[in-house]
């Protein structure tokens, strides 16, 4: 793999309510390389989507910092560079709200198309054209169509292709998939492969399916309440999970075959729900749900550590640094 | 075994503002005693309205054109509204995709736990007693599904509460009345991993305890193999096959069950998902044969006319396709 596209340091992220302070992102440290594929995984409420909505821009963090090629770009996207803000791409969950239901698709990408400077009508009808076959949709039978009249395959597709309509270098997917069928999801999966392999293009995949993070990701980053709490590579963390939460994920995907089911961990049954983030608890935050939980969990929260000197292999567990 | 449910040939559509749709086309399975079915399909296959129609809860522009559902010997479908309700009341219970639309927002958990055990076999004998039997009911309710601090769950809005506790709470309102059958309508697509595992144990303890037949619909394949004995593959509004949980996931004759089978996303070894486009088709004029055929990659002339009728492959495990004859 090669060099550092994107480096976030300490990022926190707090949002006010009438309730309270909501710590949605708690100070995390995380680097994406270029050309991989980084998966963050987590329940809903882990701050997994907030982490990818402040790489885009969609808000500008609280504190800590995001390094995207050497330049901070801790800010909102009107604030960034012209060029920063076209290499940097999202694609949203629900296709069916995320592009305009009465406009043709031709339209919604030629939006995008004019606002990074494409003013040529021509060349517009080319590129929309490329872009929609590149993500399998033969262009003469999708450009006059709208959103209302396709299916949630064909507009994820779609989403794919405005997302990359602006030559995006990273392109943050944030649950792509789980708004679709099996099979559905599947195709859209393989898609997004290819894309990537042709386009050289890096990934921030957000899902809570820890099956897709499998087979899509190189690296995955466990979170839980606002922190990262475990991240190695996906075969890794497969074959050796630490960290309670990630074996409670682990154990709750629902398989096929034997096989499968022998592989999973066994020790960590499924308990309690993800508490609040207004005030989350004190010392690690997943003692509440852990079965494991000893008296120092609850006084000191765990740093991130690596596991058997595996640089690669970090985690934030008092049970596994002690 | 003795059997509970059975569902005949039945066909049902609706009421459209373009003509008359025909989702279900001639749809029949069965349901033994204390046996968990399990049917899938993906979005707009026609799972819910099929699950609706057993109850007769389907929306006013429905038509039934034509098919018997028969539980315990009295068909639902003609059965008079009293007979109906008795059934609605003591033996069939529902739990619906999502939690929130199914309860109602503007009261408090208890008011609806309350009404529902009002007029259900629960309540029998004990006319007349004060509510606080019936906060008793409900907290022994909730503790059965596993909630905890039911008092401060029964004294809460719907709106405060987790997606979880919600479908919990659904759960506790379908068990006052399913006493025979349970019918659950993709009870965790909504949910998180965790809590998804949370509420199916909660569902096959509760099935075990009472010794409960089930229905469970869903479009995700593992969560069906841990929990179902038997399994129907719906598409486009026909059952195309139908076996044991192994046969179906270890041996799918049909090109889509293949394809459904090959896109669940697995553990061990590579995802290869075959590549299946197009989507489910047009319910106002459905195609002629097998409705299956704008997607199938092995189609053959017949599939354009004669639908396919079901083959035997073993005892258990059949499918509807002209592949395999038929």
């Amino acid at each position: 793999m090669g060099n550092n596209i994107l480096m976030i340091l300490d990022l926190k992220k707090y949002f006010k309510t009438n309730y309270g302070l909501v710590r949605a992102v708690d100070g995390i440290t995380l680097s994406v390389n270029e050309g991989e594929t980084l998966g963050l995984v987590g329940e809903s409420g882990s701050g997994k989507s907030t982490t990818g909505h402040l790489v885009v821009g969609m808000y500008s963090p609280t504190s800590g910092s995001i390094i995207y090629k050497g330049k901070d770009i801790s800010f909102t996207s009107d604030k960034r560079p012209k060029d920063l803000r076209n290499e940097i791409q999202i694609v949203f969950q629900d296709p069916a709200s995320s592009l305009n239901p009465s406009k043709y698709v031709k339209d919604i990408i030629a939006s995008q198309l004019r606002l990074i400077g494409i003013k040529d009508r021509w060349e517009i009808e080319n590129r929309i054209s490329n872009l929609l076959d590149s993500v399998d949709l033969p262009p003469e039978s999708y450009m006059y169509r709208k959103p209302r009249d396709l299916g949630g395959g064909e507009l994820q597709a779609i989403a794919i292709a405005r997302a990359l309509s602006t030559n995006p270098k990273l392109i943050v997917l944030d649950e792509p998939t789980s708004a679709l069928d099996v099979i559905t999801q599947a195709k859209i999966v393989k898609l997004l492969k290819r894309v990537q392999e042709q386009m050289k293009l890096t990934y921030i995949f957000i899902t809570h399916d820890l099956a897709v993070a499998k087979h899509i990701s190189d690296r995955i980053a466990v979170m839980y309440l606002g922190k990262v709490v475990e991240m190695a590579d996906s075969e890794e963390l497969f074959k050796n999970p630490q960290h309670p939460y990630t074996m409670m994920l682990f154990s709750s995907i629902p398989v096929l075959s034997e096989e499968e089911r022998k592989i999973r961990p066994k020790k960590v049954r499924s308990i309690g729900e993800i508490p609040s983030a207004i005030s989350p608890p004190p010392g690690c935050r997943f003692h509440t749900r852990c079965p494991f939980v000893n008296e120092i969990c609850i006084d000191r929260e765990p740093v991130l550590s690596p596991v058997n000197g595996n640089s690669s292999h970090i985690v934030a567990c008092h049970l596994i640094s002690e | 075994m003795e059997r509970l449910l059975a569902v005949e040939n039945l066909s049902v559509g609706y009421r459209t503002y373009r003509g008359r749709s025909k989702v279900l086309d001639s749809v029949s399975f069965e349901v033994l005693r204390g046996e968990k079915v399990g049917i899938i399909g993906e979005t707009g296959c026609g799972k819910t309205t099929l699950l609706r129609s057993v109850l007769r809860i389907l929306p006013p522009n429905a038509l039934i054109y034509g098919g018997k559902v028969i539980f315990k010997g009295i068909d639902i479908l003609s059965s008079s509204h009293d007979n109906l309700n008795k059934l609605r009341r003591e033996s069939i219970g529902i739990i619906f995709q999502d939690p929130m639309s199914a309860l109602n927002p503007f009261l408090r958990v208890r008011d609806q736990l309350y009404d529902a055990i009002k007029y259900s076999k629960l309540i029998e004998g004990y006319k007349g007693k004060s509510k606080d039997y019936l906060r008793e009911l409900s907290i022994n309710l909730l503790k059965e599904v596993a909630l905890p601090d039911p008092q401060r769950v029964l004294d809460s809005y719907p709106f405060q509460l987790s997606g979880g506790m919600r479908q919990r709470v659904c759960i506790a309102l379908a068990l006052t009345r399913a006493n025979e059958l349970l019918l659950a309508d993709e009870p965790t697509t909504n949910l998180d991993v965790t809590i998804q595992e949370q509420v199916l144990n909660i569902i096959r303890n509760l099935v075990e305890e009472r010794k409960l037949s089930v229905i469970l619909v869903s479009h995700a394949l593992g969560m069906l193999s841990e929990f179902v004995d038997r399994i129907y593959v719906m598409y486009a509004g026909q059952m195309i096959e139908s076996g044991r949980a192994e046969e179906i996931f270890f041996d799918p004759k049909h090109p889509y069950t293949r394809a459904l089978v090959a896109s669940a996303p697995k553990l061990i070894g590579k995802w290869e998902a075959e590549a299946l486009f197009g989507r489910v088709p047009d319910y106002v004029n459905p195609p002629e044969g097998c409705r299956f055929q704008s997607r199938c990659p092995f189609i053959k002339e017949e599939c354009r006319v004669i639908k396919p009728s079901p083959q035997k492959i073993s005892e258990t495990h059949w499918v509807a396709c002209h592949i395999y004859g038929g």
